[in-house]
């Protein structure tokens, strides 16, 4: 557990001076089950992309290479929607 | 249209590492509107789960510059920023081009045995549709029209009502009930609980009707031609009076009948004096009728037909023709004549000089007629039913049009006229275009009654009425999801809440949803739209036409909330489309007033498989609870047809 | 330096004027309403360049404010008694966003019943929101008060919105003959605004406002009550700029006539103009009457009330407000409770006073001057809190 800041070291007025910041707490601890994808099935259509509520699906150049799973937490959105059903929700 | 892969190029303005629950609707709604333009963004959102979930101190998922002020003035707080970047602007401080966008969340009657009069006469309030043209009279001119029913309020009531009750005025109806009360040539309106306060109160029972304006003074009845018969005489116009007078005796005293010897039309009538009138009149029209021992007949099959088609055959299907309601007094006067004639009784009044008319029928359509028929002669009737035969009795008088009714008891004997009463069940409104006037009927006496998403919304309509250059989103879970699922104007009709539960004495929220999207369109903004995270294209586009837009715009989206709406998590995209394809939740847009569907399902299912799928629905599914279900689809089909009518209407140049 | 007659009011418009913020985000009160509408007129002749946002309720002029402090553009906005109270929830998130904001108030009393007139219910009830509060005795205080406002909220040591009240209809509304300054010495006076943290800085994103847990609301805080006792030592310093610029003499509070006083007054806003007069007419008498008028109420100079209060005899506080303790009025509290670090502590006791314009005469000030001498004759108080021309 990292040492919490004290008041004369955290900037003022309460913000938060840089962005993304939420990236340092990984939400992928949460999960109970994991998306794994079968690679050959799918068809890159992106959809598990678009409908993910924590951005967990990795697209480079147009195609979905996988999952992050520090953040993913397991909903099962991806599987449930996915029109070849080629991902699978297993335990982790 | 927009292009996922292309998309998928747009670097993420929401990180991972928010804390807003596994499968939210949220972040996906989210994710999907910052898709919408590639323009640095400055975003601002309202206390909310939102909020709360992505700026946890010191984590922020926000890539972007970011501000969060209060519960109900993002709207208010976005339109500050907004209005500062175009003053740094002109000082040539800021040189960029930035979007702004705020992420907002959302915050009399008559009883049950009224009947009201409508076109098809006296029907129970319970039962009365949309659509359906009801009989109401104009508060400025006291004239009788038509008006079609919008809308019928229902709502279950406990408590006091005020009733009204006298000799011929009789009504039951909630405190805050608009009430016409006849005052100096006009109906003002007051509410129910009025009439205690005051001492008496007017009501007239008499209005005025001046025809549909189709009839003139000197006009002849038309009757079909058929082809020629026997040697029979053809007929083909008959002077107006006349026909209608012989239409009232045919009415009360006619008959038809079918023989080998021809078509036979026969008026009864004992009465000599009675008799030779009628003889007179039928002579007169040309029928060359023939006097027997109890009637007056005539052959003919032409008017056989037309009798039986207009005015019905056999004593409990007599009707009067619509088209003679319509006529001005001058005709209506004579075709009553001749109906009491028949079958009513005159009886003179004592120590009054005035007459009471009694009319006696068993046909329940010439009984709506006659009411009909009274009202717009200005007079008015009372009506009862007798209860071995059913038989109608149609009290017609001539006095007491003008009518008080006295809220205490006077000193001369007569009653309390308006009190209170309890009750318990439901209370009902039709909702009239125009006019808020009903003719009613309530123990027979007929009488003349009236009948119309929260906290950060003057904020936003502010903002939207200044014409800021931002993009208001109402990200819609339909409660006030991050505070424990508490009820908001957002949520539908029949959701079961935590401030309004399902329970044993109640089946959630009994009111309908706001309709955020027309409230807002009603502000006259550029671009307005609905969207649904489950319709991806739909969204971004509808996004991108948003940022695009100069001026405010605003995205209604649904973003469902699986802890709320008790549903599994993986499925917040599924029940998203069922929503869409069933008509619960229509994708529109709104571009400068121009209405029209972006997304039409091919054919709407019903709305019960998409309330089936969550557990704020499930106890609408019992016993007792299926006239809600019922409810809920005529809500949405209703709502539906006044989406393609303002389509309709607004197409075709604006 | 020109002499024009102006009101409070007016006075209040022409200084935003030469002041020309970026953001004005407004909505009318009386007797607040002169303030926008003269100013509005300015904008729209053209003779500022000011962005007006005409909102819809006071909680989004707020709102709208902070929006606009936020994205680093100047921003002010005015207000009175209940429009004070319906933002009041934005009046605390703005100090603790840290957000420079300057803010005119015309006191008006707040309703309960409604009454337009002066007291200081309004911002004595704000006292605890983080803002910096200056009360100004005429015009002339009113006008040169917001400009050096400006200086302080702005200060990077400081960075805490002001509130700069004067008395409703008593100094809104009349006329008075006030020197002005140079349109452009105030421009160079106050300077440029430049905030660290911008929401238009798109390349360095920030967050404003995000959730605290238990784990960091305190330390936020903290530094707020920090910022405040550090706006206390450096405003003298801001004060003796302007004194410089513009050859006044501003202080955080007035001494009239204290240094050989035995007994005194101390008192907020126009009363103390009132109460000079009969300061000077006692003195002809031969009673040592004197006077401390703070102009800052927040901070709070404790030592400057320390020093100017305890080498006397006997000493009144007026409050035009009652805090409803039962203990006398706020102005009141905080003296007392200064007064009880100092080694002297003379008797003190309250006079509430004016509540909803209730006019204060020369002559009940002169019957305060009178118990004050009772008290230095017997040392002995009569009633700890008084009320000063209410009907029995």
């Amino acid at each position: 557990m990292k040492k919490k800041k004290g008041w004369k070291e955290i900037p003022i007025a309460g913000i938060i001076d840089k962005g993304g910041t939420a990236r340092e707490y990984k939400t992928g601890s949460w999960r109970t089950f994991k998306p794994v994808v079968d690679k050959p099935k799918c068809i890159n259509c992106l959809q598990c992309w678009i409908y993910c509520p924590d951005s967990s699906v990795l697209v480079k150049d147009g195609k979905m290479e996988g999952f992050d799973y520090d953040y993913c937490k397991g909903c099962g959105i991806c599987a449930s929607i996915c029109p070849v059903k080629c991902i699978k929700m297993e335990k982790g | 249209m927009a292009n996922i892969k292309e998309l998928s190029k747009i670097p993420e303005r929401l990180t991972p590492g928010h804390r807003l629950c596994s499968g939210c609707g949220a972040s996906i709604a989210v994710r999907q509107i910052l898709m919408g333009t590639t323009s640095p963004i400055v975003a601002g959102a309202a206390t909310g789960c939102l909020e709360v979930a992505t700026t946890i101190y010191p984590y922020t998922a926000w890539n972007v510059p970011f501000i969060h002020n209060a519960f109900e003035n993002v709207a208010a707080t976005i339109s500050g920023a907004e209005t500062a970047y175009r003053a740094l602007k002109k000082k040539g401080k800021i040189t960029k081009d930035i979007k702004f966008v705020a992420f907002g969340g959302d915050g009399g009657c008559y009883s049950e045995d009224t009947e009201i009069f409508t076109e098809n006469g006296f029907r129970n309030i319970k039962n009365i549709k949309v659509g359906e043209k009801i009989w109401s009279v104009n508060p400025e001119t006291n004239i009788l029209e038509l008006q079609e029913n919008e809308k019928l309020h229902k709502y279950p009531y406990e408590g006091r009502m005020i009733r009204g009750k006298s000799r011929f005025i009789d009504f039951l109806i909630t405190p805050n009930h608009n009430v016409p009360m006849w005052y100096k040539g006009k109906w003002e309106f007051i509410k129910g609980v009025d009439l205690l306060k005051r001492y008496k109160t007017a009501f007239s029972r008499k209005f005025n009707w001046y025809g549909d304006g189709n009839d003139t003074l000197w006009m002849v009845i038309e009757v079909p031609k058929i082809p020629k018969y026997r040697y029979q005489k053809e007929f083909s116009k008959f002077d107006t009076k006349k026909w209608l007078k012989f239409l009232g005796w045919y009415i009360t005293e006619g008959c038809l009948y079918k023989s080998k010897s021809g078509y036979l039309i026969r008026i009864y009538q004992s009465n000599k004096d009675k008799k030779e009138k009628i003889y007179r009149l039928l002579k007169d029209l040309g029928l060359s009728p023939f006097k027997c021992n109890r009637s007056v007949d005539f052959q003919s099959k032409q008017i056989y037909e037309y009798l039986e088609r207009e005015c019905g055959k056999g004593f409990k299907n007599k009707k009067i023709p619509k088209w003679v309601l319509s006529l001005n007094k001058h005709y209506l006067k004579e075709i009553f004549g001749s109906l009491i004639e028949g079958d009513g009784s005159i009886t003179k009044q004592k120590n009054r000089r005035s007459y009471h008319i009694k009319f006696i029928t068993a046909s329940k359509e010439l009984m709506n007629n006659m009411v009909e028929l009274v009202l717009k002669l200005g007079k008015n009737c009372s009506i009862s039913q007798r209860k071995e035969d059913g038989v109608y009795r149609i009290g017609i008088g001539f006095n007491y049009l003008n009518h008080k009714l006295y809220s205490r008891r006077r000193l001369y004997g007569n009653k309390q006229q308006v009190f209170l009463e309890d009750y318990k069940g439901f209370v009902y409104c039709p909702q009239l275009k125009k006019n808020h006037t009903v003719i009613t009927k309530r123990n027979g006496k007929i009488s003349l009654s009236g009948n119309s998403y929260d906290i950060g919304l003057q904020s936003m309509s502010g903002a939207f009425e200044r014409g800021h250059n931002f993009v208001y989103v109402c990200y819609n879970n339909e409660a006030y999801e991050n505070t424990g699922v508490q009820r908001s104007s957002a949520t539908p009709k029949g959701a079961s809440t935590t401030t309004a539960p399902a329970g044993k004495a109640s089946y959630g929220k009994p009111q309908l949803r706001k309709d955020l999207t027309a409230i807002v369109a009603a502000h006259n903004i550029p671009y307005v739209a609905q969207g649904s995270i489950s319709h991806w294209n739909d969204l971004v586009t509808k996004s991108q036409k948003a940022f695009a837009v100069e001026g405010p715009a605003f995205l209604n989206v649904l973003s469902l909330c699986h802890r709320g709406w008790r549903y599994p998590q993986e499925d917040t995209v599924k029940i998203s489309k069922l929503a869409v394809e069933t008509g619960y939740w229509p994708l529109i847009e709104i571009e400068k007033g121009i209405w029209h569907f972006t997304y039409k399902p091919k054919e709407r299912k019903p709305v019960v498989e998409f309330l089936r799928t969550q557990g704020r629905f499930k106890h609408l599914f019992k016993e007792g609870n299926k006239h809600v279900l019922e409810e809920i689809q005529r809500d949405i089909d209703n709502q539906w047809l006044r989406l393609e009518k303002l389509v309709r209407a607004t197409s075709g140049g604006g | 330096m020109k002499l024009t007659a102006l009101t409070g009011d007016q006075a209040a418009a022409e200084a935003m004027r030469q002041i020309e913020p970026d953001v004005v985000a407004a909505y009318p009160i009386t007797p607040q309403t002169e303030i926008v509408m003269n100013f509005s007129q300015f904008a729209a002749d053209g003779r500022v360049k000011t962005e007006m946002i005409p909102v819809e309720s006071e909680h989004s002029a707020m709102s709208a404010c902070v929006g606009s402090a936020a994205s680093g553009a100047r921003t002010m906005t005015a207000t009175s008694a209940n429009g004070l109270a319906l933002m009041w929830e934005i009046v605390y998130i703005t100090a603790s966003l840290r957000l420079p904001i300057v803010m005119p108030v015309v006191n008006r009393a707040l309703s309960g019943p409604i009454n337009i007139h002066c007291d200081h219910s309004d911002t004595m009830g704000a006292r605890d929101s983080g803002w910096i509060q200056l009360y100004s005795e005429n015009a002339e205080e009113v006008y040169e008060n917001i400009i050096v406002a400006v200086k302080i909220a702005e200060h990077k040591k400081i960075l805490l919105p002001v509130m700069v009240c004067q008395d409703g209809f008593i100094t809104s509304h009349a006329v008075e003959g006030i020197s002005t300054f140079p349109d452009d010495k105030v421009k160079k006076f106050i300077g440029e605004y430049t905030l660290e943290h911008s929401l238009l800085d798109v390349e360095n994103p920030v967050t404003y406002g995000p959730l605290d847990l238990q784990d960091f609301y305190f330390e936020h805080k903290r530094q707020e009550a920090e910022a405040m006792k550090d706006a206390l030592k450096t405003i003298p310093a801001v004060l003796a700029e302007f004194n410089k610029t513009f050859n006044k003499s501003h202080d955080l509070v007035e001494e009239y006539k204290l240094s050989d006083a035995e007994v005194a007054i101390v008192v907020l806003s126009s009363t103390a103009g009132t109460a000079k007069g009969v300061v000077d007419e006692l003195r002809k008498k031969g009673v040592k009457a004197g006077l401390l008028k703070p102009r800052f109420f927040r901070p709070f100079p404790k030592e400057r009330i320390i020093k100017a209060l305890s080498n006397l005899k006997a000493v009144a506080v007026l409050d035009r407000s009652d805090s409803f303790s039962g203990e006398g009025g706020p102005l009141f509290s905080e003296v007392k409770a200064a007064l009880y670090e100092s080694q002297k502590r003379p008797p003190v006791i309250d006079y509430i006073f004016g509540l909803g314009g209730r006019d204060i005469f020369p002559e009940d000030i002169k019957k305060v001057y009178k118990e004050l001498e009772e008290i230095k004759k017997t040392g002995r108080i009569k009633a700890l809190v008084n009320y000063l021309g209410v009907r029995n």
